[in-house]
């Protein structure tokens, strides 16, 4: 677990990378046209929608090794983007000022479901059902169904940080990503947040102190949910309470491709990421197959089952039996 | 008459781990064959071959003269063949009745279940067992205890010819034993074949006709029981002269207990409770089931909050809010279940074996150095894995233990708390940890052990107190040899005062 | 790594089975024109795909590529509308799920060089070359109208709309327009389905319980008419205006569970945004920006007449 990759984030970067040649080869187009795929508007395209999934999906990562589940980020990515955008457009706060206010929102959102989970002691599911819930209908609330025109404030060709908008979310994604492996592999917490959800009991017979540590991987959660609700309202320009409806399942998905396991004690946080970037592909690809329309969901769900089983099979070979 | 049980040439590895190789010999019908080895030496693998849980590599295996590949259990179940199992299988949802029917559900048409039925024959066995629970009762609020008989009733629920028990007695007192051994003695006599794993060569020596000793995945020697000894079992078992078991010095320790607990009291499970252990002092716990000596040590830990009573470290009135706090002022518990309180299985044995020591000292980053002090605790211990990136999992029963141990062990603590420290754990490997708790003795630590190993406590404690219902029921100490006997004992936790 | 030879073979599989490849060889290449619905789950634009396969058919070199998300999400048909543009395709039609949301897009592939042609619901704000429906607010109008003339000018109306679409948001503002002209005439509701024809049965249902006296439904959307059941709860005395006119429209409105329906030129849709993108291409840029489709409004009077031309279509014109 110390190493900085295992073998299983390696695997998973094998399979993005045979899902790319694949594509590049099936979307091969004729003499005179650019490749539709392998080109760097393209690549960006990609980054930029899969780090709306990848940002969440580390936190779901942590959320399911330390043994929960959490259905939440769609709602709080909303609520957060609603709030950033309601300040900013409605009330006339400086971005700086909204964005700092949504991200208190979400984890807001996460210090609720910490509550429920730790100190009311409700399973996971019905936690961060409830939150998600809450989240959704407070951000409905808020906007009446309406939404809030970021663009409309910044200007035309902003540049965050001298940077084209639309490499703000990658950028991000990537960088929470290798925080979160380093404190993940290398920290106390980390360990302790694998141990929680090996083996809860031994966990707390060893001295780990259970309730903090699954108060903190729903708070980040929930964190990193609201960064990627803040970057979304940016780079797309609207605050609107209906984003990323249904995300949470895409998310987790992402997340146990990316080798978690839903038993709890096993994942990967760069693995996470990984899985957002193989659905992010075959949602960019699969509109290039003409005839493929109505293909998209089976292909997906294929994919997962394949990809987890193989999982199993793996895991269950490399077990030694006593 | 051909023989109930041969192994012909068994071989068996896991990855690069040879758990069996080669092994030869037969289990003639009707009789009572034990056995025994060191940990590792392949015993619950061939049993485990036998019942069909696990496939040998080579070799034959041969039930009633007839040449069987078993794929699952069903198969042996079908051959005639139950298993006791070491670790507790059950159910803890369901009932005791539904336990000993699990996966051979009584049906009637269109596949009904036929509960009463079940019910009816589930009473019977108990009553058989003399076990005091109803057919209904769930099993996750019984004793584990009960839940090991359970697992007797289960097998004898399917009419076996063959009958393997492996470490049936672990969990039991020596009551519970002695009724066990009746009916298989019982069973012996309606011509079962017995097949006993153990490392209660007591035990085996009451029950078994001939004794067969594995080493390190071989096949030893096969002996009958009226012609041999425990120390040459031991010896071949072992393969080398054990140090004799080093007489219990008197110590003379003086002045002020590192570890005093006044009246310490939780309802239901145990009140009045005051024991006092000196530095260098080993003190053991014992009674049989309910008598309340986990839950003295789980509240002391700090897994439990007391409802009345004191609690005294080294002179300073503490209350540990949970074992990590009582880990930082260096007071651990070895605790009794491995599987559940004890590994994580998740993790290899380097963060298995630094986790604890790493919570305690509050450290931010894990550090490079705990590999090489991982390491250092798997030679020290004799703890039998590939390396420290192993996982728990590949480890045996007894191994397991000892990683459980080393990992509080290393964090030398002044109190050390132990629970069933030895359950199910092979003889080599008893001796050592008895060594180790003698080595954090010697350093001034207080150490007490809860115990239902009651020829262990003898042979390893000062003295020993005897709790009886949640209450204490007296003290020996081993400086009166006269009353330092298990009699004496047994008279103090069985009998109401 | 056996992990990636089953993954292989997945996709090998996926690959035969989605028929024909992306991979043509040599031939002159066909203009590939992207035409996208705000969702696959609204029965109401599988004409508009087949009028746009239709009109290919018959110009012969165009290829169309169909493509939307399952259900309406503006930020799927945003990510979708982005991946043509980077794919470089030679045309754009699309039916704008939120036109505000999707104009600095649009703008980016008309920039791009690709034509864009909105239809149904548009983006006025963009750099569309033209829009190609039906005129929203008249449309809207027309429903009022219709609707006070069935109440005799007085009673109650509820409602139906989805939130966010341009074009929904343009026929509201048109029922409420003419029946601003009626006084007497009070809407209790406005009901929000999210374009989802199941959730208009349940609100017809519980809107029925709530208001057992109302005078009549108004849709500005199709989607109480999708299927045959949503309006089973209303009773016999509430009056039923809806705009679309697919099936099973019209025969719910002979068993007289509808009394007035709107249609749209669904056929059109697709084969006139793909006819504008032709000549776009062709250098013939469109006569308006915004062409009206006009709307039939379909009663007992007329309904047999309309199905029998609405068979000739589905025929082939």
């Amino acid at each position: 677990m110390t190493r900085w990759w295992e073998g299983r984030e390696l695997s998973t970067v094998a399979i993005l990378a045979i899902e790319i040649a694949f594509f590049a080869w099936y979307l091969w187009p004729p003499a005179n046209r650019t490749h539709p795929f392998v080109n760097a508007a393209n690549a960006v395209l990609i980054l930029k929608y899969s780090s709306i999934y990848g940002i969440a999906a580390i936190g779901a990562a942590m959320v399911i090794i330390a043994g929960g589940i959490d259905l939440s980020p769609g709602a709080v990515i909303a609520l957060s983007g609603v709030v950033t955008g309601g300040l900013f457009v409605g009330s006339g706060w400086s971005l700086t000022a909204s964005a700092l206010a949504g991200f208190l929102t979400g984890a807001g959102c996460g210090l609720v479901t910490a509550a429920l989970v730790v100190a009311v002691g409700l399973p996971p599911f019905i936690a961060t059902l409830g939150v998600m819930g809450i989240a959704r209908g407070a951000g409905f609330i808020i906007t009446e169904g309406r939404y809030f025109d970021v663009s409309s404030r910044l200007p035309a060709d902003w540049r965050p940080l001298g940077l084209p908008i639309d490499w703000t979310s990658p950028l991000l994604m990537i960088g929470l990503a290798f925080v979160f492996q380093t404190l993940m592999i290398r920290m106390q917490w980390g360990r302790a947040v694998f141990a929680v959800g090996g083996n809860e009991t031994a966990a707390r017979y060893s001295g780990v102190r259970v309730g903090l540590v699954k108060a903190s991987v729903y708070l980040a959660a929930a964190m990193l949910a609201a960064v990627s609700g803040i970057a979304l309202t940016i780079v797309q320009g609207q605050g609107k309470a209906d984003l990323a409806m249904g995300y949470e399942l895409d998310i987790i998905a992402s997340a146990v491709v990316g080798g978690a396991s839903l038993a709890g004690g096993r994942g990967s946080v760069v693995g996470a990421v990984l899985g957002a970037l193989i659905f992010g592909v075959l949602r960019n690809a699969l509109p290039q197959i003409p005839g493929a329309t109505f293909y998209d969901r089976l292909i997906v769900g294929l994919v997962v089952i394949v990809i987890v089983v193989m999982d199993q099979v793996l895991q269950r070979r490399k077990r030694v039996d006593s | 008459m051909a023989a109930a049980v041969e192994f012909r040439q068994i071989g068996k590895s896991f990855g690069a781990v040879a758990a069996l190789q080669d092994v030869t010999f037969a289990i003639a019908q009707g009789e009572s064959h034990a056995i025994v080895g060191e940990n590792g030496a392949g015993k619950s693998t061939l049993l485990r071959i036998l019942v069909g849980g696990v496939r040998p590599d080579r070799g034959e295996l041969r039930i009633g003269g007839d040449a069987v590949t078993l794929n699952i259990a069903r198969d042996a179940m079908a051959r005639g063949v139950g298993l006791v199992h070491q670790e507790m299988l059950a159910f803890p949802n369901l009932s005791a009745a539904a336990n000993i029917f699990a996966g051979r559900e009584i049906t009637g048409r269109f596949g009904w279940l036929r509960d009463g039925e079940m019910r009816d024959r589930a009473r019977v066995l108990l009553e058989r067992l003399d076990v005091p629970i109803s057919p209904d009762a769930p099993v996750e609020s019984l004793p584990v205890a009960y839940r090991q008989l359970l697992q007797v009733a289960r097998a004898l629920a399917s009419d076996c010819r063959t009958l393997a028990l492996d470490e049936p007695t672990a969990s039991l007192t020596a009551a519970e034993s002695d009724r066990l051994f009746a009916i298989l003695d019982g069973l012996k006599r309606r011509g079962v074949t017995l097949i006993y794993v153990s490392h209660r060569l007591s035990e085996v020596f009451r029950l078994c006709d001939r004794i067969t000793v594995l080493r390190d995945g071989c096949y030893v020697d096969t002996f009958s029981r009226d012609a041999i000894g425990a120390d040459a079992i031991v010896q071949a078992m072992v393969g080398r002269t054990l140090p004799p078991r080093a007489s219990v010095a008197a110590t003379t320790p003086g002045g002020e207990p590192l570890l005093r607990i006044d009246r310490l009291t939780r309802r239901p499970r145990f009140a009045d409770v005051s024991v006092s252990v000196m530095p260098g002092e080993i003190v053991g716990l014992f009674g049989l089931v309910g008598s309340g000596r986990t839950e003295v040590l789980e509240t002391i830990v700090g897994l439990q909050r007391a409802d009345g009573g004191m609690l005294t470290v080294d002179g300073r009135v503490r209350t540990f809010r949970s074992p990590r706090h009582a880990a930082r002022a260096g007071v651990v518990l070895v605790p009794e279940d491995r599987q559940r309180q004890g590994l994580f299985f998740n993790l290899n044995l380097r963060h298995n074996l630094a986790l604890p020591a790493a919570e305690a000292s509050g450290a931010r980053i894990v550090r490079g150095a705990e590999r090489g002090a991982a390491s250092a605790l798997l030679a020290r211990w004799r703890i039998k894995a590939s390396s420290v990136d192993a996982t728990p999992g590949a480890l045996s029963g007894g191994n397991q233990q000892k990683v459980v141990a080393a990992k509080w062990l290393a964090m030398e603590p002044r109190v050390l708390l132990l629970d069933e420290p030895t359950k199910g754990v092979d003889v080599g490997a008893k001796y050592e940890i008895h060594g180790m708790i003698r080595d954090r003795a010697s350093r001034r630590a207080a150490c007490l052990i809860a115990s239902s190993d009651l020829p262990e406590l003898l042979g390893l404690a000062d003295r020993i107190v005897v709790m009886r219902e949640g209450r204490l029921r007296g003290e020996v100490s081993a400086t009166d040899a006269a009353a330092f006997t298990e009699e004496r004992v047994m008279r103090l936790a069985t009998t109401a005062s | 790594m056996k992990r990636i030879t089953i993954i292989m073979f997945a996709l090998a599989a996926m690959a035969s089975g989605c028929g024909g490849g992306g991979t043509t060889t040599g031939g002159a290449a066909k203009l590939r024109f992207a035409v996208m619905p705000k969702s696959l789950d609204l029965p109401v634009f599988n004409y508009a795909k087949v009028g746009a396969e239709r009109e290919a058919a018959a110009l012969g070199n165009v290829e169309i590529i169909w493509r939307a998300p399952e259900t309406a999400d503006q930020l799927r048909q945003k990510e979708i509308l982005e991946s043509f543009i980077t794919q470089k395709v030679d045309g754009i039609a699309i039916s704008c799920t939120n036109g505000d949301f999707l104009t600095e897009t649009i703008d980016r592939a008309v920039a791009a060089g690709i034509p864009v042609v909105t239809w149904d619901a548009d983006a006025p704000k963009s750099k569309r070359a033209a829009f190609y429906g039906v005129d929203d607010v008249a449309a809207g109008r027309i429903m009022g109208e219709q609707a006070a003339t069935l109440l005799g000018d007085k009673g109650t109306v509820a409602i139906i709309t989805s939130i966010g679409a341009v074009n929904l948001q343009r026929r509201l503002d048109g029922v409420k327009e003419s029946l601003a002209k009626h006084p007497s005439i009070k809407i209790v509701e406005e009901y929000d389905v999210k374009e989802d024809a199941v959730r208009s049965a349940e609100i017809i249902a519980s809107g029925t319980n709530r208001y057992p006296d109302l005078g009549a439904w108004i849709s500005v959307g199709g989607w109480p008419v999708f299927t045959r059941n949503a309006l089973t709860s209303v009773p016999a005395t509430t009056k039923v205006v809806s705009f679309d006119t697919i099936p099973p429209a019209p025969d719910l409105l002979k068993a007289g569970k509808v009394q007035v329906l709107l249609g749209q030129k669904y056929f059109g849709w697709g084969s006139e945004s793909v006819r504008l993108l032709a000549d776009i291409k062709a250098g013939k840029p469109p006569a308006s920006p915004v062409i009206d489709s006009g709307v039939d409004v379909v009663t007992a009077a007329n309904v047999d007449e309309y199905m029998q031309r609405w068979k000739a279509m589905e025929a082939g014109r």
